[in-house]
């Protein structure tokens, strides 16, 4: 329904600004990367201010760093559609290259670090991201990267479809309500090596079912284990 | 098992063809339990080999697995088919004897009364007792000794550095704010008991009861990682509402508020940790925690 209505709507009423935003997205799809002020002012300045300063609509950005600012735009977690919607992982809406003109337009008025850091996954260890991981992420994030929920209506995320990079910016910068974690650059690379490594772990003890955890486990133990307890001691105790 | 030793077929005596067949149940049946005794054999049999090549855990639990259940489906199967089975009647003897018997028992009963017989019991009766007794203080020999102010006190002092799990010490300007950190008193990262989270909030955020305004320099807040319920590490923070979580029942700590429980099962607040920042900007303990940190006991604090 929608999807019909909105090029009806465009071309009937063709209210400015949804002419206004149909040009921006074709002029970002045929042209070269629009400048990263154009984008800064046109999509995040009317929240956070000409210059990072915060409106009663969006949040000081001031004190955050690049790896913060890359990370909220590389998840999709930015821009929202309304001021006050959820971040919630999704499409990112810039390229790569709109991406960077964004944080290079921004570097001079938000803080300096922590800086978009550079990942090795190669030279991680992942026996040691594994002991990190079990340490420091697997309490919010579960012991297979599923996520899972924390107080209220709060979740931390699964870690399904995060980069690298992504990974380190949020270890380094705490993006929302997860915190900052003082690692090393090396420590950093294990853990990612690690949280790469879980998208398709060596399942020793059989079959991973889906690594929900123990409650599918028991579960399985339960119907098809006691299920097949419970037919033995019936034939055991069958008389002909 | 051979032809000869074939259990003859149940007592009473059945008509010829019936008794044929029941026969020639009986031998498929024991044929049938000879092949799973087998198959235990052959199973057992290649368990010791794959044992002595070196061993692979999921053959050697396979294996054992068919082994033992040949060995129960023969047994079973032995009860069902082989067994005789059915239900016996056996008539029961007339109860209860002659006339003179009946009185010779009553004389008995009342001859054996007196005390003779009950000093017996009352004497054994003790001996049990007091056996009984001794057993049962043993347990109690166990509980001690008692633990003493062990529960109150950690490594934790004053003037002793602040270090991470690999035992470095930890600078002030390497927490940022909105970090958590798990942090150990030098020399003593393997002491259960001196866990601390260490946060880092905003200076001035934290709002300490008084006397305590300089336990938490520049907004370094530092409370015992273990939950005041059941024990378990208080790792999970968030850091934009300033709640430490509990994965173990959901129990929360407001670190702005003393780590006060906003939430789950918790009755007390984390013990704080006072901190200092030495002259060389390194983060130092200015004491132990105040009150026994983990799982509230009933005379705590007595």
């Amino acid at each position: 329904m929608a999807a019909l209505a909105a090029p009806l709507l465009l071309a009937v009423v063709a209210t400015p600004a949804l002419v206004h935003h149909s040009s921006a997205e074709a002029s970002a799809r045929s042209q070269p990367v629009p400048s990263g002020r154009f984008l800064y002012l046109r999509d995040c300045g009317v929240c956070h201010g000409e210059r990072g300063e915060g409106t009663p609509l969006g949040q000081r950005l001031t004190h955050i760093g690049p790896a913060e600012v890359d990370y909220t735009l590389s998840t999709g977690r930015m821009p929202v559609d309304e001021p006050g919607a959820e971040r919630r992982r999704r499409e990112p809406r810039y390229s790569r290259a709109e991406r960077t003109a964004i944080v290079d337009f921004m570097r001079p008025f938000i803080a300096p670090t922590p800086d978009i850091p550079h990942v090795d996954v190669a030279a991680g260890d992942v026996a040691e991201g594994a002991e990190l991981y079990l340490a420091q992420c697997a309490a919010c994030h579960q012991w297979a990267g599923e996520g899972g929920a924390l107080l209220g209506d709060i979740e931390s995320p699964p870690l399904k479809d995060s980069t690298p990079v992504q990974i380190a910016e949020a270890i380094h910068s705490g993006p929302l309500n997860m915190p900052v974690f003082v690692l090393s650059d090396d420590e950093v690379n294990s853990i990612a090596a690690y949280v790469l490594y879980l998208r398709h772990p060596e399942d020793r003890g059989g079959v991973g079912l889906w690594h929900f955890g123990p409650l599918t486990e028991g579960a399985v133990a339960w119907l098809f284990g006691l299920g097949a307890v419970v037919m033995v001691c019936r034939w055991i105790g069958t008389r002909e | 098992m051979s032809e000869q030793q074939t259990p003859a077929p149940s007592d009473a005596p059945p008509g010829e063809p019936q008794q044929a067949a029941q026969v020639e149940r009986e031998r498929r049946a024991e044929l049938r339990i000879a092949g799973a005794f087998l198959l235990t054999a052959l199973a057992a049999t290649i368990l010791a080999v794959v044992y002595w090549r070196g061993g692979h855990p999921q053959w050697e639990g396979a294996l054992l697995a068919m082994a033992l259940a040949g060995l129960g489906y023969g047994f079973v199967s032995f009860a069902h088919h082989l067994l005789p089975g059915g239900e016996v009647e056996q008539e029961r003897s007339p109860l209860g004897g002659d006339e003179e018997a009946q009185e010779g028992i009553v004389d008995d009963i009342e001859r054996s009364a007196p005390f003779g017989r009950r000093k017996l019991l009352t004497r054994s009766l003790g001996l049990g007792a007091v056996a009984l007794a001794a057993a049962f203080s043993f347990p109690i020999r166990s509980l001690g000794p008692g633990p003493g102010k062990q529960l109150e006190r950690t490594p934790w002092r004053k003037g002793i550095k602040v270090v991470d799990h690999n035992g470095k010490a930890v600078h002030a300007d390497d927490v940022p704010v909105g970090a958590l950190l798990t942090v150990f008193p030098e020399g003593h990262t393997d002491a259960a008991d001196a866990q601390t989270v260490l946060v880092r909030v905003e200076e001035g955020q934290a709002k300490p009861r008084p006397g305590r305004e300089a336990w938490s320099p520049e907004g370094l807040l530092a409370f015992s990682k273990i939950c005041t319920h059941a024990g378990c590490p208080v790792g999970l923070y968030q850091a934009e509402t300033h709640q430490l979580l509990c994965p173990c029942h959901q129990s929360a700590f407001d670190v702005l508020k003393e780590a006060e429980p906003v939430f789950g099962p918790a009755a007390r607040a984390l013990p704080q940790l006072p901190l200092e920042i030495g002259p060389d900007g390194l983060l130092r303990a200015s004491g132990d925690f105040e009150e026994p940190v983990g799982p509230t006991y009933w005379n705590i604090g007595k």
